[in-house]
């Protein structure tokens, strides 16, 4: 499994560079951890990777980004959850569905095995049957997480989601993802500094993806 | 056992109630105990609005709407019979209104829109529907946020008029911008989960109606029921 992004550059709609130049080569699966000063980029990377940009946002975007081999480009973006997930800062712009249970099986179903399998992973089975709009932060970033995994993406973003987390949650969603990474999961930590880049993730500083 | 019980009464006043005074008093007592059980949700807040209109209206109605038979007097005051009939009738049909506004506040929106799906609703329809229910809260939080700062950092509460519509008109922008930027993140994030593969949004939720939720509705449509039977009586 592997992730390649070749002179990435984005620009926004009225030609302001986002990122410049962003070449980076993830030759297999595992914990990446890529962090760098707040304004520099990471988040306009992390849409970059995601097919966010352009598929959704109508920024330019030149250079190739490749996940498994697939060219993002050539990816519908009503199938780019199957490819690459991601899980944005705050929690709240992404949950779309009422109940935790529809949020996370969507689109699968809500019972299956995989849901449940990866609720009970995460230790978020009792959260289930509840609203959405009444879980804790944290317990909305593992709802996220978990709809972002019902998929079986190759690769998954984390935005600066360790930083807001508690130690507990933290641990959690931590755990899961190195056991996936070892089963191929290509997971990308994106944090402000290197201090927040949990431990056991191989660390770029952003500034090293310039080409 | 309260729930048993009060479906319980009110059956019992619906088959006995020969007057719509008695009708309307144990309609008012039922509604008084349900918002007591249902306090922390948004029917019981409703309802609690609810008895106190209601029992305005009657009393409004007792005094100003005049008849031949007085019940009651207090100096000059004259409170009428024809008065209260009429005031029940007002309060059980507003009763039975916002009781069918209740229901929103009960039942699983998700049920409410894969109804919606199952009638064939348009998802273009659907979608917008569902995400300003879904938001509307938090929407209207950051609202309150944003006005409540505003008022710190202007002392609007000396400016003039002009000043006022200034200071509203430039909080306006950046309370659309951020819903804006709110919605279009949370379509994206849920259209990039394959959403074309799926004919329904919500068809596993169509049998995940809550017992309360049953019970709200009957009680709902009971009260229409009610009025329209005892509609003749009332006038």
């Amino acid at each position: 499994m592997t992730l390649f992004l070749n002179n990435v550059s984005v620009s926004s709609n009225d030609g302001t560079p986002l990122i410049k130049n962003i070449t980076c080569s993830l030759p297999m699966a595992g914990m990446y951890g890529i962090y760098g000063p707040g304004g520099c980029g990471k988040t306009t990377l992390a849409y970059a990777i995601s097919g966010i940009i352009p598929k959704f946002l109508d920024y330019e975007i030149t250079g190739t980004v490749k996940i498994a081999d697939r060219d993002m480009g050539d990816i519908s973006k009503h199938e780019i959850g199957k490819v690459v997930g991601i899980v944005f800062q705050n929690p709240d712009y992404q949950i779309f569905f009422h109940s935790v249970d529809l949020e996370i099986g969507f689109p699968i179903s809500f019972d299956s095995k995989k849901v449940n399998d990866i609720t009970d992973t995460l230790g978020i089975s009792h959260l289930l049957n509840r609203p959405s709009d009444q879980l804790s932060y944290g317990e909305k970033k593992l709802v996220i997480l978990a709809s972002n995994l019902t998929l079986s993406p190759k690769a998954i973003i984390l935005d600066e989601v360790f930083s807001s987390l508690d130690e507990k949650y933290g641990q959690r969603i931590f755990t899961l993802l190195q056991d996936l990474s070892q089963k191929g999961l290509i997971v990308i930590i994106i944090e402000n500094t290197r201090g927040k880049i949990p431990r056991g993730c191989i660390e770029i500083p952003f500034s090293e993806l310039k080409k | 056992m309260i729930l048993r019980l009060l479906t319980t009464l009110l059956i019992s006043a619906f088959i006995f109630a020969n007057s719509s005074v008695t009708f309307g008093l144990i309609f008012l007592l039922i509604t008084v105990c349900f918002s007591i059980i249902f306090k922390s949700s948004l029917s019981g807040k409703f309802l609690k609005f609810v008895i106190g209109a209601s029992i305005t209206v009657v009393i409004l109605q007792m005094l100003f709407r005049k008849g031949d038979h007085i019940l009651y007097a207090l100096g000059p005051m004259k409170f009428y019979l024809n008065g209260l009939y009429m005031g029940l009738n007002v309060a059980t049909v507003f009763l039975s209104m916002l009781f069918i506004i209740g229901i929103l506040g009960t039942v699983d929106p998700d049920v409410i829109f894969h109804k919606m799906e199952s009638a064939h609703f348009p998802r273009v329809i659907i979608f917008p529907l569902y995400t300003a229910y879904r938001f509307l809260p938090a929407i209207t939080i950051q609202a309150r946020v944003m006005n409540h700062y505003a008022t710190i950092r202007s002392n609007r509460g000396r400016a003039g008029f002009f000043s006022k519509i200034k200071l509203y008109s430039s909080l306006l922008t950046p309370f659309f911008v951020g819903v804006f930027k709110r919605v279009f993140y949370m379509w994206l994030s849920v259209e990039r989960r394959n959403i074309e593969s799926v004919d329904s949004l919500f068809a596993k939720k169509s049998d995940r109606i809550r017992v309360a939720d049953i019970i709200y509705l009957f009680f709902a449509l009971v009260s229409i029921i009610v009025y329209f039977r005892f509609r003749g009586d009332l006038i």
